[in-house]
């Protein structure tokens, strides 16, 4: 089998888990929050952190999380909480997919294309979700470099175009503002339950866990940064400005002339994000092997999660307006509860024996 | 059991009926004491005046005993070989080793007169460098043997031949360095060899068949050369080497990808020229395999990809033009292959007017009719020199490159994007004999970046690759 | 044994099927996709408020066939509706062409649709996702349609003509307030409520002087048996916005006051009178900044420039022109007079109430509870102090 090393962790966290939250979170916390967008965004990150750090506690067991849970709960209730997790995750993966499909159709097309133009997705996510979770490793080593460099590239043309200042003034949206952008929010963050996805597949060396909550600082960081750029680049037109990270570098000077040179930029970002949005699907297909006892394939699983998955797609296509309403205001509380909760409180497991 | 009998008559029926060929030839000649002695030999491959001078010419003056041994010791071939199965005999008649038999043999003697047909040691035509030796490869195994044992004047070195082939019976060998080759691989390679069932063995290539676990992917995993100095290093890196007689592609594995983006010359230029080659040459081939795609997908379906005044040259070229972009893209493309193709197989007597037709004709006057447009040929052209940057992967980047634009042109810029995709996920999980393909990149292996894309000072290059599991791990003193 | 063998073959199957799937939709290549061959490329529009709605101007390029390549036709195509989108509808059922703004690098509110509202304007615009908001925006002397229907005698397109006044060179010259989309929308949304674009307005050219490329204008507005003259475009005015409405001009002086004060000044010249005739001094550097003081409400403008003398209108000496410092009268000189636009400047926003400097963002930035605490206009409540320094550099 193969096994992931610290270093793709971290990688994964510095470098592919932020750039979920650069399409059309920011707009989203510029409605609740204005100016003081930063804040319910560190919010949530401080949270991730600290459930990151918790289940990498956890993952000293050496275990993957299947045997955790059968260890603390016997294996029908192993089951049922990995087939939990699958549901939570499908149901997560929804509104991702769906800021992918509205940024392809919008980004990569001049005239607003069919459902078809996103289709292939799908048949990468079933190539992807029939590997073992515990592959993904290689693809992290791959992703960071192109991530980062994507990242880099598109600040150096995008920070000459920010004016800071439009940060201030600080707490002007009140606690209101940040309570109501902390909960649009939310649904964002739910990585340290995919980090649980990971458990039993790496050598915990000492010293890891703090590591990767640092780690997964850093990528917020960089979040973070982005989100200023963001705001002092748009400042009051902010609100309008879905799929931030494709805008934001198209006011530097040589674009002129050299035409949109930011695409390579975005390419590479828009590369990493079909697999950062792949991934909940592949946790889910996970679950479903895992909580079978490995009696459904994985390629079985992939299929159908896919399928399953195109097919909320398919529903909610021309109902934005009700899936951000369900997913921000009435069910917003699942992914702080599955995100971050429950994964934290796989600290409390009562750990198998390691094997020597 | 056929053993020899001793009957010089009967033993000469016995090897006439498993060897009935005409140029299967027998000499009878006798010793100073009138004894009888038969030579068998293969008249194509024996170079009989090395016969004569080393056998028939010290026989003539022999007077001594009758046993294979007393015999073997009169003559003069350093490489006599005892045998005393007539099927054994009759193997290596058709090597190339002539046969001698007596009355009252107990066994027959095999001589190493084998006429060697080899072409003269140059340079290969698909591995040409400025600076850096000129030798290739050639048709014999024995000879590529020596070209190693030149280089690497060791103790290490271990040779292990292997016949493949019942009716071809090729020569495979194996060559490693012991102490710095992974033993797991030169035990799975030698296994692989084993193993192998095959009538005739051509060429190595067929061995690649064997050595790869999927042999249809196009994901190569095996590694190929013609050039002894790129053998020798590879072995000392910790790799295991095969070569295989009747053809001058030698091949080792494990294979990495960025094994096909260096080249021996960049060894013998300045580190920094090295490191600019070896980007130009991934620039090269991305731009040759992506190029053509993104101009499609542009054109088809995000004109913003060009710059305003790019975009109105390129509608004011393709006004006129009957085929859509796709289209017209995937026939030049089809057009420059069939290029490609004829090139290399025609005479060369006419190769030069078939070049014209294809530069002119196809070219200019293509585009002078209307039938395609400028851009489409300057970007194919581009894209069809860029792809030889690295002819090791040509093969492989050809189909990519046209699967990239069927892609884009069904799917646009995000299904280039997807194709990537898989693309890369695909690449990780390739293997070559336990080793990633994509290695020192996935996984990240840091020392080893020093000589992949980049390449660093000989100096920083103390170390073997990790990637290759040596188990003696530094070739150089600090 | 059946079904592992069937389960061994089925991904090459799948391969198989989906390079079928490939191959055919690239063969038939419909996914509600827009040739390039009918695409409109509109290089700029106009826009006019007509009595009930708008009337849009699309200046469309045209490339020139053919192997020689390069060179661009424009073609104005026009079409009123209620709407913009009306509008745009009514270009695309005019021309079979799907009408692509993408390219749109300038936008031109004519008098009348600034005067109403530009916002208004705009907003179909701002609303578009496939829209550049980096693209130009200007008010025009009269009607867009006019001017973009003007022959240039510059370039082929008029559009492509007017663009060049605004290159960052341009600016730099200190005659012109580039502005973009963005810029607009993000001053007219926000606290100030605030905007400002270049004012345009065409002039003839000097009949000795540019004698006109061919434009090859016409398509649906039609061509005139006799031609217009060409045209030179000038955009050393700027228009003032408040709530989204035109309210003011600024003159060629201000204008550039207003440039010298934001530092954008590298290669403009500086005139004034003194010692009895008028002197124009070239700048060399150009340093500027606005200082909001909240205890008293005061702003502060500096500008501080350093130059030399480029050319007089009356003769000098041969050691006076070598020299090219300029003398201490002359530098006062330039003081008083670059003190006195920018005081006409802040009068003139505070009667238009056109926040340019971006004050009101500044106070409401840094110093919130003062910016709840006013009762009117900030700039009402403002006091001004100017400095100018100017230096001679030899």
């Amino acid at each position: 089998m193969k096994e992931l090393s610290a270093r793709q962790l971290y990688f994964y966290f510095l470098c592919i888990a932020p750039v979920g939250k650069l399409i059309l979170m920011p707009a989203q916390l510029v409605s609740g929050a204005k100016n003081d967008l930063l804040f319910p965004a560190l919010l949530h990150m401080l949270l991730s952190a600290g459930a990151v750090f918790c289940v990498m506690l956890a993952a000293r067991a050496e275990k993957p999380l299947p045997e955790l849970l059968s260890a603390a709960f016997g294996r029908i209730g192993a089951a049922a909480i990995l087939f939990l997790f699958a549901a939570f995750f499908l149901f997560a993966a929804v509104f991702p997919l769906t800021e992918q499909m509205l940024l392809v159709q919008s980004v990569y097309y001049d005239t607003l294309p069919s459902i078809l133009s996103f289709l292939p997705f799908f048949l990468f996510s079933a190539y992807f979700c029939a590997r073992p979770f515990a592959e993904n490793g290689r693809i992290f080593d791959l992703l960071a470099p192109l991530s980062a460099l994507g990242f880099l590239g598109l600040m150096v043309l995008a920070v000459p175009s920010a004016d800071f200042s439009a940060l201030l003034p600080a707490g002007a949206a009140g606690g209101n503002g940040f309570l109501l952008a902390a909960c649009e929010s939310a649904l964002w963050f739910f990585d340290p339950a995919l980090l649980l996805l990971f458990a039993g597949r790496f050598r915990y060396r000492s010293g890891m866990a703090w590591k990767t909550a640092a780690f997964s600082l850093l990528g917020s960081a960089a979040v973070l940064f982005f989100l200023a750029v963001f705001y002092g680049i748009f400042s009051d037109l902010a609100l309008r400005q879905t799929f931030a990270f494709a805008k934001v570098s198209k006011y530097f000077s040589a674009i002129t002339v050299l035409g949109r040179i930011d695409y390579l930029f975005l390419c590479l970002l828009t590369l990493v994000m079909a697999f950062y949005a792949a991934l909940p699907l592949q946790a889910c297909c996970a679950c479903l092997h895992g909580g079978t006892n490995g009696k459904l394939p994985r390629p079985a699983a992939a299929c159908a999660v896919n399928a399953a998955a195109l097919a909320l797609l398919l529903l909610t296509r021309f109902r934005y307006a009700a899936l951000q309403e369900w997913l921000m205001h009435k069910l917003f509380w699942i992914f702080p509860l599955f995100g971050v909760l429950l994964p934290a409180l796989t600290l409390l497991l009562r750990r198998p024996r390691r094997a020597r | 059991m056929n053993k020899i009998t001793g009957t010089l008559r009967r033993d000469e029926a016995e090897l006439k009926r498993l060897l009935p060929a005409e140029d299967v030839l027998t000499f009878p000649f006798r010793g100073q004491d009138g004894r009888e002695f038969l030579l068998v030999f293969a008249d194509p491959v024996t170079d009989k005046e090395l016969l004569g001078e080393q056998v028939i010419r010290p026989l003539g003056d022999y007077g001594g005993g009758m046993s294979a041994k007393e015999v073997a010791e009169c003559l003069t071939s350093p490489e006599i070989k005892q045998l005393s199965r007539v099927s054994d005999l009759a193997a290596e008649i058709l090597a190339g080793n002539p046969v001698l038999l007596w009355e009252g043999a107990d066994a027959g003697l095999a001589c190493g007169t084998k006429k060697v047909f080899a072409r003269a040691v140059a340079e290969p035509p698909t591995d040409v460098t400025v600076k850096g030796p000129r030798e290739g490869f050639v048709e014999d195994v024995k000879i590529n043997c020596a070209l190693v044992r030149k280089r690497l004047k060791t103790c290490e070195l271990r040779l292990h031949t292997v016949q493949i082939g019942r009716r071809s019976k090729t020569a495979v060998t194996v060559c490693y360095l012991d102490g710095i080759s992974d033993m797991a691989v030169v035990k799975q390679v030698k296994r692989i060899l084993r193993r192998i069932d095959i009538d005739v063995l051509p060429d190595s290539s067929y061995l690649i068949h064997f050595l790869s676990p999927k042999p249809h992917s196009l994901v190569k995993r095996v590694g190929t050369t013609e050039k002894p100095d790129i053998f020798c290093a590879k072995i000392a890196e910790g790799r295991v080497g095969i070569l295989a007689d009747g053809s001058p592609i030698a091949l080792t594995v494990p294979y990495l990808l960025a094994e096909d983006f260096q080249s021996a010359e960049d060894y013998f230029v300045p580190a920094a020229r090295a490191t600019f080659t070896r980007l130009l040459r991934l620039f090269a081939l991305l731009t040759a395999i992506y190029l053509p795609a993104f101009y499609i997908a542009a054109q088809l379906y995000k004109l913003q990809l060009f710059p305003v005044k790019l975009l109105l040259t390129i509608m004011g070229s393709i006004q006129g033009i009957p085929l859509s972009p796709s289209l017209e893209m995937l026939l030049v493309l089809l057009v420059l292959e069939v290029l490609n193709e004829a090139s290399i197989r025609m005479p060369k007597y006419v190769g030069m007017a078939l070049s014209v037709v294809g530069a002119l004709v196809l070219g200019e006057t293509a585009v002078r009719a209307g039938f395609v447009s400028t851009p489409a040929i300057i970007i194919i052209a581009f894209s069809g020199i860029g792809l030889y940057a690295v002819p090791n992967l040509i093969e492989a980047t050809s189909v990519v490159r046209l699967l990239m634009l069927l892609v884009a042109g069904s799917t646009g810029p995000y299904g280039i994007i997807l194709f990537t995709a898989f693309l890369l996920c695909f690449l990780c999980r390739c293997e070559s004999f336990g080793t990633s393909v994509l290695a020192p990149f996935s996984p990240l292996i840091a020392r080893d970046l020093k000589d992949s894309l980049v390449k660093y000072e000989l100096s920083a290059l103390g170390m073997r690759p990790r990637a290759l599991n040596s188990k003696n791990k530094r070739r150089m003193a600090p | 044994m059946r079904a592992e063998r069937f389960f061994r073959r089925l991904p090459a199957r799948l391969y198989l099927l989906l390079l079928a799937v490939v191959v055919f939709s690239f063969f038939s290549n419909d996914f509600g996709l827009v040739d390039i061959q009918k695409t409109a490329i509109i290089l700029s529009a106009g826009i006019d408020r007509s009595e009930d709605g708008f009337y849009l101007t699309a200046q469309i390029a045209v490339p020139k066939g053919g192997t020689d390549g390069g060179g661009t036709n424009a073609v104005n195509v026009c079409a009123a509706g209620d709407t913009l989108p009306e509008c745009v509808e009514g270009i695309y059922a005019q021309t079979g062409w799907v009408p692509k703004f993408i390219f749109c690098d300038l936008l031109l509110l004519g008098e009348a649709a600034a005067e109403k509202d530009a916002v208004a304007c705009l907003d179909f615009f701002l609303r578009s996702e496939y829209m550049p908001d980096s693209s130009l925006v200007a008010v025009c002397e009269g009607t867009a349609h006019a001017v973009l229907s003007t022959q240039s005698a510059v370039d082929e397109a008029a559009s492509l003509a007017v663009e060049k006044l605004f290159t960052d060179a341009a600016e730099k010259s200190g005659r012109v307030c580039k502005m973009t989309l963005r810029e607009f929308a993000a001053g007219c949304y926000g606290v100030t409520e605030s905007g400002y674009m270049p004012y345009l307005s065409a002039l003839d050219a000097e009949q000795t002087g540019s004698a006109g490329k061919e434009s090859g204008q016409g398509g649906q507005d039609g061509q005139s048996a006799e031609k217009e003259p060409p045209k030179v475009y000038t955009a050393a005015r700027t228009a003032l916005f408040f709530r989204g409405r035109m309210q003011g001009v600024l003159t060629p002086q201000q204008t550039l006051a207003f440039q010298l004060l934001r530092g954008k000044v590298y290669a403009g010249t500086v005139t004034a009178e003194a010692e009895g005739s008028r002197v124009s001094l070239g700048i060399l550097q150009n340093d500027g900044g606005i200082r909001l003081d909240v205890r008293p409400l005061r702003a502060e403008f500096s500008v501080t420039l350093h130059v030399r003398t480029t050319g007089k209108s009356a003769p000098d000496a041969l050691p006076e022109i070598s020299r090219s410092a300029p003398s201490r009268a002359q530098c006062a000189a330039a003081e008083n007079a670059i003190a006195a636009d920018l005081t006409s400047l802040f009068k003139t926003c505070e009667e238009t109430g056109c926040d340019m400097f971006g004050l009101g963002r500044t106070l409401h930035r840094l110093h919130p509870n003062e910016f709840s605490a006013l009762h009117g206009p900030l700039l009402g409540e403002l006091s001004l102090s100017v400095r100018v320094r100017v230096f001679g550099a030899g």
